[in-house]
């Protein structure tokens, strides 16, 4: 389910908008829901966490898009974004508001389209998996997102969480392989199985984790953690500063 | 015949003047290879080392005389000591070796044989014609090796030319054994089976090194018309700049002509029409690289007189680690790519857009356009040109691989749904 919301204080714009959303959902069998608002007051005070897609004009009486776009992003909600404008200079900064993209008025379906296949690509695709451990005895569910790094420690399982404390169980590497999505994390080394989003940089053949612990990744394994790292940037990922 | 008499004659020392000649043959052969420290005295030492050849009696087993197999064993063995060669060079060149001094010895045959009553002439004069044979044949090869500049080196290319010389010493040594009788054909042929052997051998290296600079001065002049082709693009380029950038100013002049008549609200209507439409084409880019800006402008520019809508959004400071001429060769190559790309889509197709942003540690580079013709990718991951040019070809995606590769980074391409999809990911080096 995509949930778009289009700010537009002109109605022919907002009907084109909804037109060009509707075919493009049918032809790729997206279920969606569309609301839309005149102005950017109205879509701020509306409840933003409903939103996984917002289409902003820049040029509004009132509060424009790119004031709009500025408060949407300081109440923290990273609803994909793209402008539509007459105003390129504007948007060019759109990086600052982490845009995904600008289309220009009069917007075609070309330009619509090319700028929908990468929302594809990150909204829908970004689903959370989910996966059950038995840790002394008790069952504990984990989400992949908060997972940083599994870590071999003599013979028990260590896993690294992004706000909790680690968990150091009687398990193995291998067996922590089957249960996980094989997408997002990565065996960097014997010893450790890394979740390939939770990556702040690369130095050399050592991965810098987000709680800056740092990871050996072999030479051999370095081009494969640079190709995960390309599609996962490149296809489930969303601009955040 | 008394063959064997006449080599009882000649031959002083036993095997050991096999020994001495394969010994000779193989420093000659060797003549361009690294010799090793104090390599005379290594020289002298070797030769000593050969002298029990002296004792050796013919050895044979299942009817194969083997006794010139070890002999040749031991020159080998003493390349090794003498050269700072890899084995399989200097194997070559005793193989090599071998077949010099087969020649040698089958042309003394042969003169040998022509000599009327040979049986009577004196020892010291037989003596006299082996040394001369041997010295010229020698000499006449070193002084091919010292023309033609041949170094024996390894290549992968060259074990064919080996096992064939191998295959071919085996077979002449069984030969020469079946036969007890020689005769002048015999000799002959054996001459040019060796003659050959030496040949390919030697000549092998020589011609693939004709090749590979052949090669070398194709690649040259490809890189130099690469250079010239993106010089006459990039004139091309500021030429077309200037015509859009000189238009532009033609309206605006008519633009401000018009003005002068008009009542005032109509003047700052007016001007409001033209700060808009600057505004609306400024193709002027600003995002806060000025290698980035650059480069963005003029191909803006380019895209708009192409009737290309082109979008972007790039922080250009997330570059700042970069060298100037990386960015400009980086994107550059990018947009002329799309930009070809788009020359073939039609109307509103002809759209591309960019963005580049920091991600935590990484540069993050995407890029799409509409590509309606189905692209073929090559192993590196590039798309194979469809251009028949092929000077220039792919040329450009080659750059921006060795460019992503240059900062560590990692580069994909692909094509979806009539969309061609570029991603870049370069890791920022940390500040030490």
């Amino acid at each position: 389910m995509l949930r778009i919301a289009i700010i537009e204080n002109e109605e022919k714009q907002i009907d084109l908008t909804i037109g060009m959303i509707k075919r493009y959902c049918s032809e790729k069998e997206i279920i969606f829901e569309v609301t839309s608002f005149t102005s950017g007051f109205d879509f701020l005070e509306s409840n933003l966490s409903l939103f996984d897609l917002a289409f902003m004009d820049i040029d509004m009486p009132g509060i424009n898009g790119m004031e709009t776009a500025v408060k949407l992003r300081k109440t923290g909600f990273n609803t994909v974004l793209i402008f539509v404008t007459n105003l390129p200079q504007y948007a060019i900064e759109g990086y600052k508001v982490e845009a995904l993209d600008f289309i220009l008025k009069p917007m075609t379906y070309a330009d619509f389209s090319l700028a929908m296949s990468r929302v594809e690509k990150t909204v829908l695709s970004s689903k959370n998996s989910e996966f059950v451990l038995n840790i002394h005895g008790a069952v504990r569910k984990f989400k992949a997102e908060d997972v940083l790094f599994f870590e071999m420690i003599k013979h028990d399982v260590c896993i690294h969480l992004v706000d909790e404390p680690d968990v150091v169980f009687r398990f193995s590497l291998t067996k922590i392989e089957k249960i996980i999505s094989e997408e997002i994390f990565f065996k960097c080394n014997s010893g450790c199985l890394v979740n390939i989003k939770k990556v702040k940089s690369v130095q050399g053949e050592v991965l810098i984790m987000e709680d800056d612990s740092r990871i050996i990744v072999s030479r051999s394994h370095r081009k494969e953690v640079m190709i995960k790292l390309n599609s996962v940037y490149s296809e489930s990922f969303l601009p955040k500063a | 015949m008394n063959e064997n008499n006449l080599i009882g004659v000649i031959i002083l020392w036993g095997q050991y003047s096999f020994f001495l000649e394969l010994y000779i043959a193989m420093l000659i052969v060797l003549f361009y290879a690294k010799k090793r420290k104090l390599f005379w005295v290594r020289a002298l030492v070797g030769a000593a080392v050969g002298f029990p050849c002296y004792y050796l009696p013919n050895l044979s087993l299942f009817g194969f005389n083997y006794t010139y197999l070890i002999v040749m064993s031991i020159v080998f063995v003493l390349g090794l000591f003498l050269y700072d060669e890899k084995i399989f060079p200097i194997l070559l060149s005793s193989v090599a070796a071998w077949a010099l001094q087969h020649v040698s010895w089958n042309i003394l045959g042969v003169i040998y044989d022509l000599i009327p009553n040979v049986g009577q002439i004196e020892k010291a004069w037989l003596l006299l014609i082996k040394y001369f044979v041997y010295i010229v044949v020698y000499g006449v090869f070193l002084l091919c090796l010292l023309k033609m500049k041949i170094k024996i080196t390894f290549n992968k290319r060259q074990l064919w030319s080996f096992v064939f010389a191998s295959i071919v010493v085996v077979a002449t040594m069984f030969l020469s054994q079946s036969v007890t009788e020689w005769n002048i054909s015999y000799r002959l042929y054996t001459t040019l089976v060796a003659l050959l052997t030496l040949t390919i051998m030697l000549g092998y290296p020589y011609l693939s090194d004709l090749v590979i600079n052949e090669r070398n001065l194709t690649n040259e002049k490809n890189n130099l018309e690469n250079m010239l082709s993106l010089q006459a693009k990039q004139q091309e380029l500021s030429k077309e700049t200037t015509d859009i950038i000189n238009l532009k100013f033609h309206d605006m002049k008519n633009q401000l002509m018009s003005m002068r008549s008009m009542s005032l609200e109509d003047r700052t209507e007016s001007a409001k029409e033209i700060e808009k439409s600057i505004d609306i084409y400024s193709d002027i880019a600003k995002t806060g690289n000025q290698a980035m800006d650059i480069v963005v402008t003029q191909k803006s520019l380019l895209c708009t007189s192409n009737k290309i809508r082109f979008t972007y959004i790039i922080d250009g400071t997330s570059l700042s680690f970069m060298n100037k001429s990386d960015i400009t060769s980086l994107f550059g190559n990018i947009l002329d790519n799309a930009i070809e790309a788009c020359e073939k889509e039609e109307g509103e197709f002809r759209l591309i857009k960019m963005r580049t942003y920091l991600q935590k540690g990484f540069v993050i580079i995407q890029e799409e356009n509409y590509c309606h013709s189905l692209l073929q990718f090559g192993k590196n991951g590039l798309p194979i040109s469809s251009k028949k040019d092929e000077i220039n070809h792919g040329y450009g995606s080659k750059s921006i691989l060795y460019l992503v590769e240059k900062y560590q980074g990692q580069l994909k391409m692909e094509q979806k749904d009539d969309v061609f999809y570029l991603s870049i990911l370069i890791p920022v080096p940390s500040l030490k």
